[in-house]
């Protein structure tokens, strides 16, 4: 049985979504001081006009009455997938009215992307970018990558009762602490730390490279948000490649690394119960994944004898496969040269490690080290029952923050997110293709846009067809929410217009 | 039948007269952007080559006799390994506020330099200044004022109205 929204859920879902726009125009004051410190005076009024239209709709949207009725799963769901499109609609404002985007649809794939922490931009003339611009382009994966909800949550901006099933809603399944507004502000403690640490890591570096210390500050935020959130933003065009150095690039794959940690197992460390990092099925995945795609990779660059030197291969391999992986999408090549120069199988590589992506509860996006170590030990469970007696009881379990035991309802789960992303990779590619792009270039573009990774072959530009531009953010949204969020929205959308409901009061 | 010597001969300078442009197109005797040397990465690797383009951000260090200077043109930027006293004559870099001096490089062009990683960047022999950088203007868009503070002023409205409903225990 298909049930819809009535007019008093339809009420909630509104007033919800109200509040987390109100979130979206505090954040944007951020910026606005920015811009006036730097002297930006035209940012600054670019973000006065965003806060005053988003704070606007927000409290238009607070105003509608929610009626006494309890916030139910069904309604989460649908504010989820509704605020994350609203927030990126109205985060686009400020990027559209800064000139450097063709069209609001370009600023709105930014926002989308930045908040999904992709990372993929159709950002024009990048080095001229304001200050203001960029700090609002960082701080959008800072949103997005512990989710909008969860800031909602974590600064309690008048959730109350709903807040727990707002934040399954938003793909959350860590329960760090016993109240859900204590999980949130935890998360955000642990990206406060981690930014902290990578911001001061790179001032240090950026000083000793001759920058001037506002700069070099800024740019430790900006790279330290992006790589932490596994979102993937730069400041300038060339990305990590304006660095051109290694210590940039190691502080930056570390960042990388704890972004795409569950933040469960964070918890875990910071308690001192380190073994859970060895024993960890997902740590286990993650790191085998990594090694097999880095010997495939290094096997496929020696091969094309294109760097004559191991460490080169070293470096180049796993920065890209821990970019990839993790989601960052943080490149020190140039995007049309991952086709171009390099052999077939090392972009392969990064396409498979792009598709599986990090950890479930992480920053990361894509399959899931969880559900490909889970379908990889189901599967080695039906080949050991395949060969033991009839009357044999197999069963199997895994490790991850305890002794779980491996049921079909829990293979069934993640077989369908499993399947979902593979399809609309495939999908993806497929109108890649139809657009005019080469199979390989078409594939590598739609796995990123929708594990939310970032790196690009060229296709992403301000220049590619609208079609593929409106796609790609589909696929970056149904990506960052995985699937069944989105749906539902879907479905109460079509219900809302099924013919002869009448709406109840 | 046989295969007349002079023939094959004329055929094969014929390709090699014509396969040549391909391989000089970013030959030091012509002035490329940054974004033609890179679309021509892989044909060119290890060639002298002159682009043109702005210095953009800052010069970084690179070891203690050269500096980083990033250089913008055609869509895309590329690093160029030269010695601080060439980078000196750079006065203004490309910024927010600032396009920065046009440079002209010439130097050899890496796909993946052994010295710097297996980064793609130019090692440069010359740098000059050819035009210099100046201010850009960001005049500013009082209307952007005006809807702002009328929109922060309606939601001002809207957040008392709502207070004040909350007050009145409507918002349960």
């Amino acid at each position: 049985m298909w049930v819809g929204f009535r007019r008093h859920d339809l009420a909630l879902i509104v007033h919800y979504v109200g509040l987390l726009l109100l979130g979206i125009g505090a954040a944007m004051v951020v910026p606005f001081a920015v811009a006036c410190v730097a002297g930006e005076w035209d940012a600054a009024l670019d973000y006065l006009l965003g806060t005053g239209v988003t704070s606007l709709a927000g409290l238009t949207g607070v105003m509608v009455k929610p009626g006494g009725a309890p916030l139910k799963h069904a309604h989460a769901l649908a504010i989820a997938a509704l605020s994350w499109l609203l927030a990126s609609a109205f985060a686009a404002l400020p990027l559209a009215l800064s000139g450097s985007y063709l069209s609001y649809l370009d600023a709105f794939f930014d926002a989308v992307s930045g908040l999904t922490t992709s990372g993929l931009t159709l950002v024009h003339d990048l080095d001229h970018m304001s200050l203001a611009h960029n700090m609002w382009r960082h701080l959008t994966h800072l949103i997005g990558g512990q989710g909008i909800v969860v800031a909602a949550i974590a600064f309690s901006v008048a959730l109350q009762g709903g807040a727990f099933s707002l934040y399954l809603a938003e793909g959350r399944e860590e329960r760090i602490e016993p109240n859900v507004i204590n999980t949130a502000r935890f998360i955000w403690v642990v990206t406060a730390v981690y930014v902290a640490l990578g911001t001061t890591a790179l001032f240090v570096l950026f000083l000793a490279k001759g920058m001037v210390p506002g700069r070099a500050l800024l740019h430790g935020v900006f790279a330290s948000v992006a790589c932490f959130d596994t979102g993937g933003f730069g400041p300038q065009s060339q990305n990590a490649l304006y660095y051109h150095s290694w210590g940039f690039e190691l502080i930056t794959m570390l960042l990388m690394i704890a972004g795409t940690i569950n933040f469960n197992l964070h918890a875990f460390v910071w308690r001192g119960r380190r073994g859970e990092l060895y024993r960890n099925l997902e740590v286990r995945v993650l790191a085998a994944n990594v090694a097999i795609l880095a010997v495939l990779a290094s096997v496929a660059l020696a091969g094309a004898a294109f760097y004559s030197q191991p460490q080169e291969i070293v470096r180049k391999g796993l920065y890209h496969l821990v970019s990839a992986h993790s989601g960052t999408g943080h490149q020190t090549f140039y995007p049309g040269t991952w086709t171009t120069l390099f052999p077939g199988a090392a972009a392969v590589a990064v396409i498979l490690a792009m598709a599986a992506g990090g950890s479930a509860s992480s920053t990361a996006g894509g399959i899931k080290a969880l559900r490909v170590g889970l379908f990889a030990k189901n599967a080695l469970l039906q080949v050991r029952r395949q060969l033991a007696p009839e009357s044999a009881h197999i069963v199997s379990h895994y490790q991850h923050l305890k002794r779980r035991r491996i049921t079909p309802e829990l293979v069934a789960a993640a077989m369908l997110v499993i399947l979902l992303y593979l399809l609309t990779y495939v999908t993806g590619g497929l109108v890649g293709v139809a657009l005019g792009y080469g199979p390989v270039e078409a594939m590598f573009e739609s796995v990123s846009a929708t594990a939310n990774v970032g790196l690009s072959t060229g296709i992403t530009s301000p220049s590619m067809p609208v079609a593929l531009k409106i796609f790609y953010i589909l696929q970056m949204w149904v990506g960052r929410l995985e699937f069944l969020t989105v749906f539902a929205l879907f479905a109460a959308v079509v219900l809302a217009f099924r013919p002869g409901r009448k709406v109840q009061e | 039948m046989k295969r007349s010597p002079v023939a094959l001969t004329l055929l094969l300078s014929a390709t090699l007269v014509l396969a040549t442009p391909l391989k000089v197109a970013l030959a030091a005797t012509t002035t490329a952007s940054p974004g033609d040397a890179i679309s021509e990465l892989k044909g060119s690797d290890g060639d002298i080559v002159t682009i043109e383009g702005e210095a953009i951000g800052e010069a970084l260090g690179a070891d203690s006799g050269h500096v980083w200077v990033n250089v913008l043109g055609g869509g895309a930027a590329l690093g160029v390994y030269v010695t601080r006293e060439a980078a000196a004559g750079i006065r203004v870099y490309g910024d927010y506020g600032h396009t920065g001096d046009t440079v002209r490089v010439t130097g050899r062009l890496h796909a993946a330099c052994d010295l710097h990683g297996g980064d793609a960047d130019l090692h440069a022999t010359t740098l000059e200044v050819v035009r210099s950088g100046f201010v850009r203007p960001h005049p500013v868009n009082w209307w952007k004022a005006i809807a702002g503070l009328g929109t922060l002023g309606l939601a001002a409205l809207q957040l008392r109205r709502f207070l004040l409903a909350r007050r009145r225990h409507e918002f349960r």
